[in-house]
């Protein structure tokens, strides 16, 4: 449990991230486990300038899963930053780190870049 | 080789016969059982670790226990997990089949953390705000103050059935299991709020539960609703301290909630601590911007709405699923295909499902139950016979007892509540 409340620690999640192959395969007890849900949220996102930012930032209060379920528009996600920071304690980023950790998420959790999922989902419902 | 049990498991729940196939290319015969030219056999045998003696015998659908990931959530029985932190999990459709659902199959739907401490002999409710004597009462209290009732409850979320909107809404992205009607004891809210008085003037009811905002602030409340004087007085609101005969489950609340139902599940408020009673719209977490509101008027998918064009949800609308048998399964022409499910409708009653396998050109009536109790989900079921072989799709509809029917669309809205857009599941007829 101890690492997930230390995902803030930059260092340690660049080390991490060299280390998450070797982790995943080495994950499969019990005494493992947790490390292997930080590991999979984090190796599961697209590899793209921000993308330690936005786990790091984003994964403080809740984890990733909350996150990458959406597929929202950029106005959406400057709107979200906004209501975070306002009403769910975010600590604001600097402006150059804000724009950053948008550009990312509205690159990769965009409608466009979710509409495959979207639609494989609708299949449920639309069989 | 890697196994990866939780995606393993997660399939098995969505869909245990899909599963079979899409992990292990298993066919069954005939009657459901057993592997059909071996189809399968080998691959789920190298898996488990050794030959399967009694295949012939095994279910179609049924995951291996050697495969079953053990590490779920306590209590809880194949539930699929939107997001461990927050835990927020909802049930699929065919395991909502029983009458009354089972706490091991109840939704959990949080929006910070549960409490560290969940003492029911220690815990206390405080009722306060516009009342004539706030009063404080232990659990033990509430049981020998009031009389204690028993009445099988729709709560569903408000955001249910989200995930199918596109452009996609932000939040939880539940698709159908949001929803459950458990069997909830406790004492009426209304009986608790008249032994404290309601002051003149009152228009609103404040939920407080003991759950911790996510970012560990112990001042912030992660959720505070409440609603109308007049539906706070509904005799159907129960102060709860059990769910089906026992004590409630951590992450329903326990030990003490609200049950509201026939509005959004986030009225019944978990760990519940304090109810406050105001002259004013409350205006806690939740309450306001966007949360659990929707656009005064209908709008385009995808459409920007003004937050003061928000309006509060107050009923859930009408609406039904189809929870046996589960979607895409293969069927024998010349049987009759036994379908059931469940439907709801807000405050009020269903008054007819249909059910129609022409893509809604035709519908043929189901059998529908009276609930158990008001604000109970009504069970129906129908004898559905295919003319010939092929696909069809069987469609649910549910209307109620003032006319409304569900939509066959979905009734897009930037915030993703209230879809009630008919189910349907895909039927192969051989
Ligand atoms: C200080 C704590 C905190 C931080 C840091 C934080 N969030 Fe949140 N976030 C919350 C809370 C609280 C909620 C509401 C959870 C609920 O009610 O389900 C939330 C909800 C969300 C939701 C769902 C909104 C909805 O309507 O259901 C998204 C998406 C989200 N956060 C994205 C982010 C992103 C992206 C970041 C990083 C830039 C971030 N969060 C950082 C506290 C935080």
């Amino acid at each position: 449990m101890l690492l997930r409340y230390q995902v803030s620690d930059h260092c340690y999640m660049k080390v991490l991230n060299k280390l998450c192959k070797y982790l995943k395969l080495v994950c499969i007890t019990a005494f493992l486990l947790p490390y292997t849900v930080v590991a999979d949220d984090f190796t599961e996102m697209p590899v793209d300038a921000g993308r330690l930012e936005v786990f790091v930032e984003c994964s403080r209060c809740h984890s990733m899963q909350i996150v990458n379920q959406q597929g929202l528009t950029r106005s959406a996600w400057e709107k979200l930053m906004v209501w975070m920071v306002e009403e769910q304690s975010m600590i604001a980023m600097d402006d150059d780190k804000e724009k950053l950790v948008v550009d990312y998420l509205s690159k990769h959790y965009s409608p466009e870049a979710r509409k495959e999922e979207f639609q494989a989902r609708g299949r449920l419902r639309y069989p | 080789m890697k196994v990866d049990k939780q995606k393993i498991t997660d399939a098995y729940a969505e869909h245990g016969e899909l599963a079979d196939e899409l992990i292990f290319g298993r066919r069954t015969h005939k009657d459901r059982r057993g592997f059909l030219r071996g189809a399968g056999l080998a691959a789920m045998g190298a898996l488990v670790g050794g030959f399967i003696p009694f295949h012939r015998n095994m279910p179609a659908g049924l995951i291996p226990a050697a495969l079953a990931q053990s590490e779920g959530i306590a209590g809880k029985d194949g539930l699929i997990q939107l997001s461990d932190r927050p835990l927020n999990a909802e049930t699929s459709v065919h395991m909502l089949d029983d009458n009354i659902t089972p706490t091991n199959r109840h939704f959990i739907r949080n929006n910070g953390s549960a409490p560290a401490s969940v003492d029911a002999d220690n815990w206390t409710l405080t009722v306060d705000g516009l009342v004539d004597q706030a009063m404080t009462f232990s659990i033990e209290d509430l049981k020998s103050q009031f009389e204690v009732v028993t009445k099988a409850l729709v709560i569903e979320c408000g955001g249910n059935g989200r995930a199918f909107f596109y452009p996609p809404a932000l939040g939880n992205q539940w698709t159908f299991g949001a929803v459950a009607c458990s069997e909830w004891t406790g004492v009426r809210l209304k009986d608790v709020l008249l032994a404290a008085g309601v002051g003149d003037g009152v228009i609103y009811t404040a939920h407080e539960g003991a759950d911790i905002h996510l970012s560990g602030d112990t001042i912030k409340s992660p959720l505070s609703r409440g609603m109308p004087i007049d539906k706070a007085m509904d005799d159907d609101n129960l102060i709860a301290f059990a769910q089906n005969g026992e004590a409630l489950h951590l992450m329903n609340g326990a030990p003490l909630r609200l049950v509201v139902p026939g509005w959004p599940g986030s009225l019944s408020q978990k760990w519940l601590t304090r109810i406050w009673l105001r002259d004013q719209v409350h205006d806690g977490a939740k309450m306001t911007g966007t949360s659990y509101r929707v656009p005064n008027r209908p709008v385009a998918p995808g459409e920007e709405v003004a937050t003061e064009d928000f309006e509060i949800i107050h009923e859930m609308p009408v609406k039904s699923l189809i929870t046996t048998p589960a979607n895409r399964i293969s069927h024998l022409q010349g049987d009759a295909l036994q379908v059931r499910g469940h439907a709801w409708a807000g405050d009020i009653e269903v008054s007819a499902v249909a059910v129609s396998i022409d893509f809604g050109a035709t519908w043929q009536s189901a059998e529908l139950d009276a609930p158990v109790n008001s604000h109970a989900w009504q069970n129906w079921r129908v004898a559905v016979e295919f003319p010939e072989v092929g696909y069809y799709e069987v469609w649910a509809r549910a209307t109620d007892s003032n006319g409304i029917s569900q939509p066959h669309a979905i009734p897009w809205n930037p915030k993703g509540y209230l879809n009630n857009a008919l189910h349907r599941i895909a039927v192969n007829v051989a």
